[in-house]
């Protein structure tokens, strides 16, 4: 339990140094106003980071499911296209109707209820 | 037949037909003829069935018939209605099929209508809409189209358009605020396929003997424009008489093209009609982009249906998968919710107690016992009369005595449902004498028809109406009456003014067991099937002569089957063959007392023996706890041997005068076998053997008989009664088990009876009727650990009866806390409740019950080959019976080979989920 504490500490102060050390180097590159705390240049950079994360993955899936979608109707509009360009005029009439089959003898009493 | 499959061919090869149209035959040769079929046709075609009842309405005994659409109106669940929808689609994909004529969205507000009448879902605009549109999305989801059918709204005509133009003089507002509407909210909701009907609608196009089907203004108007509809438009079937009669030789395709339609169905002529339309277009009546257009529909419909390739369909298993028991599940479902309450004046419905109720059933129109009657038989005694309706006359009276002579007459009404024979069905005689019956007894009408039936029956007290006539609506129909199930079904049309749309008293269900196949509360009938193998082998091995198994879960008993014989030589078991079930008494009987004693708070399990026994003051039994004794755990050996002494010395096959006699007289007035009496006065002797038994002088877990002859002891003194008469008044009778109880013979025919053994130790006969246990005989077959008989469906309402929480038939036997004390692990115990035998939690290798049995599963074993397990985690029981020790209770094989566990265990592979490790 107490290790656990210990570790985490430990750990803690670590990513603290790190973050310490970015923004030491943001202020160096003149990014930031210099005397801007470190603490508000951390929340800003996760504010970015936040913004532009989301964006990314809200536009990447904008654009994979109209890429499918479009890829669908792509396909679709392919095949019905080229299918209608090479009909006659008697496949297109044709094409209009269905007819009546029966999978075993006939029997006119089954006319009803369509 | 040749010279049709040809023409076909001839359609699809020479006038590039898009579709065909299939009507009744075999699905098998319908798939073949499909793949050759679609070989043919350059551009793949619509297949296309008229299946508003699924396939059933062209191939009614090959596949499954689900209810007519107006039953379907009764239910009030409509998610019932998208798993018929998707079970529906699953079999027209599997007979080649890719469009399906259904749903009708015609709202039937004419009772006359006789071409509608029950196709619609019932005369309110909003359970049309609603029922329609699941029906339609489960099939488009299931990825086959759905065609809602027959715009404008074909509900309120009194003419067939097979025969005639039928004409419906309704104004234009009218008709939106009935007829359209759910054709204007499901075609919002995208409806990808519509077909019109061919009725003449002077409010929307006027011309004389002009059908919707040919009307520009109903079509491209209304329908295209107004409605904003951009879906495929079909003809309803251009070869019927509504239309032919005044439109031939192609016309009415040509105009029915021109008015709008996108595929015209059934042309009377096909060379004709394309002619026709040919002649139009040259004409220049038709132009080439209104040819484009639907062609471009027609296209794109079928590159969605997968039409965009040639399909292949395979027709392996093809009868077995369209008959297969998830759809039969669903259909049972759909058959459930519609039974309707429509009158329980007497509130009697559904019935409760079916102990000393004088039952009579009376069947019109059926000559032989119905699937109705025998499933009433199940749940009650009763007496069946059949009466065909022109009998009438000449056994009115006569009928009227002997059914006024019952507490209360269930009357069965059948009919083909067709309204047209409604007259000769239900005649004004019939209801007349009705009337005359319900004055003397207590009747409940069952109608197995319409809705429409109930105008006849305006002023009968008790009224079921359960829409169908088929077999399963029979059963269901008796099940419901017995409380199996909720009854919720409403009346999808008003029939009187007592009786309106939506009325329907709604019943609870009263928890007895029903009967189902194992898809419905999802196992797998395929793996149960392996049970046969396994009681097979149980007979062939000689392990034991024959045996019944039942399974329940979630309230139905979806297996229950017998095997073997009595004997290997004697008769078959059946499913009422009664079974010694040794220890299965000291639950079935002894626990069940207690537990009632303590729910009356006559029995306090903390308390010590001393207590409730007068004799055990002063013996080293005294402060024993009843529940110590009840769990096992009293330090109580496991049993005596009382015939020993009682049998005389070296090897003799003859009783002992001293305390048996041959012919029963006084003293001598135990019967323990045929033709032997025990001395009256030497159960005291067993008593006092029993009281002053030596002690194990622990506490640990040992199996004991003895502390359940203590127990039927505590009962008897609590309660007054022995305990054959108190478990049969307070349990067996009211729960309605016939086949229960101690000493059966003189109840029961012997040749009913498994036999037990060929006794050559102490009786010297076969036991047959007499308890086999040989303490239990000694004590005049009513003991508390072993004597009870039953069978695997009696055992099952018990243990049913304790999975409910102690409830059943609408009856509370005992408190479910009570219940709940019993059956859950006693403190000092790692595998016994209180009487109850659990899984021993400290092993995974559980020898008296299946290892995959959940940890709260409940129950016991007996000597003779008997188990029944309750399992609360998947809410199911298991009963087993058997006479293993027949010829010889020496005989290991039975034990050796795990019979009962083995086949409970197949009982929980059979569970879906159990392959894929989702549970234990």
């Amino acid at each position: 339990m107490t290790l656990t504490v210990f570790y985490r500490l430990i750990h803690m102060s670590i990513t603290n140094t790190i973050v310490r050390l970015v923004c030491a180097f943001i202020k160096f590159i003149r990014l930031v106003p210099l005397r801007m705390h470190y603490r508000s240049i951390r929340k800003n950079m996760i504010r970015r980071i936040l913004k532009v994360g989301s964006g990314v993955v809200i536009l990447i899936l904008i654009v994979s499911t109209h890429g499918f979608s479009q890829h669908y109707l792509q396909r679709e509009d392919a095949w019905v296209n080229a299918t209608i360009s090479n009909m006659t005029l008697d496949e297109k009439v044709g094409q209009l109707f269905m007819v009546r089959a029966f999978s075993k003898g006939y029997a006119g009493e089954e006319k009803k209820n369509i | 037949m040749l010279v049709k499959k040809k023409k076909i061919s001839d359609y699809i090869t020479k006038y590039h037909i898009g579709g065909i149209c299939f009507f009744q035959g075999s699905p098998l040769e319908q798939v073949n003829l499909i793949n050759n079929y679609q070989q043919k046709a350059r551009i793949p075609l619509f297949m296309g069935i008229d299946g508003e009842w699924g396939l059933g309405m062209r191939f009614p005994s090959e596949t499954i018939s689900y209810p007519k659409q107006l039953m379907l109106g009764a239910i009030q669940d409509n998610r019932l209605i998208y798993e018929m929808g998707v079970e529906v689609a699953k079999q027209c994909k599997r007979a080649g099929i890719n469009i399906n004529f259904a749903p009708s969205v015609d709202i039937n507000n004419n009772p006359s209508n006789p071409v509608i009448y029950d196709r619609s879902f019932g005369e309110s605009a909003q359970n049309v809409t609603a029922k329609g549109y699941m029906y339609m999305k489960a099939m488009e989801d299931e990825g086959i189209m759905a065609c809602i059918k027959h715009f404008p709204g074909h509900g309120d005509t009194d003419v067939d358009s097979h025969e005639d133009l039928p004409i419906l003089n309704h104004s234009r507002e009218r008709l939106e605020s009935t007829e359209f509407i759910p054709f204007r909210r499901l075609t919002a909701y995208g409806a990808s396929a519509l077909m019109v009907g061919h009725l003449n609608i002077p409010a929307l196009d006027d011309r004389i003997n002009r059908p919707t089907t040919l009307s520009k203004n109903v079509i491209k108007n209304i329908l295209r424009q107004e409605m904003g509809y951009n879906g495929l438009i079909f003809t309803d079937a251009m070869d019927m008489k509504g239309i032919t009669k005044y439109y031939p030789n192609g016309v009415a395709e040509a105009e029915a093209f021109l008015a709008g339609n996108d595929v015209i169905l059934l042309p009377e002529d096909l060379v004709k009609a394309i002619a026709a339309i040919k002649q139009y277009i040259s004409e220049g009546k038709i132009s080439q982009m209104r040819l484009d257009e639907s062609v471009l529909r027609i296209l794109r419909a079928k590159y969605k249906l997968g039409l965009n390739t040639t399909p292949i369909h395979s027709s392996d298993d093809l009868s077995k998968y369209l008959m297969r028991n998830q759809a039969v599940a669903v259909k049972e479902k759909l058959t459930e919710a519609a039974i309707t309450l429509v009158s329980d004046n007497d509130e009697i419905i559904p019935i409760r107690n079916t102990n000393d109720l004088r039952l009579a059933t009376l069947s019109f129109n059926k000559s032989i016992k119905t699937p109705f009657q025998s499933r009433i038989s199940d749940y009650a005694q009763s007496k069946h009369y059949q009466l065909m309706s022109h009998q009438l006359k000449e056994q009115y009276v006569q009928l009227l005595q002997t059914l006024s002579q019952f507490d209360r007459v269930v009357v069965a009404i059948h009919t083909s449902g067709k309204q047209s024979a409604y007259n000769k069905e239900v005649s004004q005689e019939m209801i007349g004498f009705l009337r005359e019956l319900n004055k003397k007894s207590n009747i409940i009408v069952v109608l197995f028809g319409s809705p429409y039936l109930l105008k006849r029956m305006g002023d009968l007290d008790n009224i079921l109406l359960c829409h169908d006539n088929n077999r399963m609506t029979q059963d269901i129909a008796a099940q419901s009456l017995f409380g199996v199930n909720i009854i919720s079904g409403k009346l999808p049309i008003s029939v009187s003014d007592k009786w309106q749309l939506d009325h329907g008293l709604y019943r609870n269900s009263l928890g007895r067991l029903g009967y189902s196949v194992p898809e419905r509360v999802k196992m797998n009938s395929d793996t149960l099937m392996l049970i046969d193998s396994i009681m097979a082998e149980m007979v062939r091995l000689n392990a034991a002569p024959g045996g019944q198994v039942i399974i329940a879960k979630d309230g139905k008993i979806v297996f229950s089957k017998s095997y073997g014989k009595l004997t290997s030589d004697g008769y078959y078991v059946l499913q009422n063959t009664i079974y010694d079930v040794a220890s299965l008494t000291k639950v079935l009987a002894t626990t069940i007392a207690t537990m009632k004693l303590v729910d009356d708070k006559k029995i306090n399990v903390s308390h010590p023996l001393r207590y409730y026994i007068t004799d055990l003051n002063g013996t080293d039994k005294a402060n024993i706890k009843v529940e110590d004794v009840l769990s096992h755990h009293a330090g109580l050996q496991a049993g005596l041997l009382f015939y020993n002494k009682t049998t005389l010395e070296g090897k003799t096959k003859s009783y002992n005068n001293t305390y048996y006699s041959n012919i029963l007289k006084e003293n001598f007035t135990i019967p323990i076998a045929n033709n032997m009496f025990m001395r009256t006065d030497y159960r005291d002797t067993m008593w006092q053997s029993i009281y002053s038994s030596r002690l194990t002088g622990n506490n640990n877990y040992k199996y004991s008989d003895l502390g359940y002859y203590i127990m039927q002891k505590v009962v008897e003194n609590e309660s007054g009664k022995k305990l054959d008469d108190y478990t049969a008044t307070h349990f067996y009778q009211p729960l309605g088990l016939r086949h229960t109880t101690f000493n059966p013979l003189g109840k029961h025919l012997a040749s009913s009876i498994a036999p037990t053994e060929i006794d050559n130790y102490f009786r010297f006969q076969t036991l047959q009727g007499h308890v086999h246990d040989a303490g239990a005989a000694m004590m005049g077959g009513v003991a508390g650990h072993a004597g009870l008989f039953s069978n695997a469906s009696d055992i099952a309402v018990i243990m049913q009866m304790l999975l409910n929480k102690g409830s059943y038939g609408g009856i509370e036997f005992i408190k479910p806390e009570t219940v709940d004390l019993f059956t859950s692990r006693y403190g000092k115990s790692t595998r016994r409740g209180l009487g109850f035998d659990m899984k021993d939690i400290r092993t995974v290798k559980s020898k008296n019950m299946s290892p995959l049995a959940s940890s709260s599963t409940f129950g016991h074993t007996g000597f003779t080959g008997t188990a029944a397990f309750a399992d609360p985690e998947h809410n199911m029981v298991y009963v087993f019976c058997s006479n293993r020790t027949y010829p010889s209770a020496n005989n290991q094989t039975f034990n050796n080979r795990n019979y009962r566990s083995n086949i409970q265990s197949i009982v929980y592979k059979s569970i879906s989920g159990y392959a894929n490790g989702l549970f234990p």
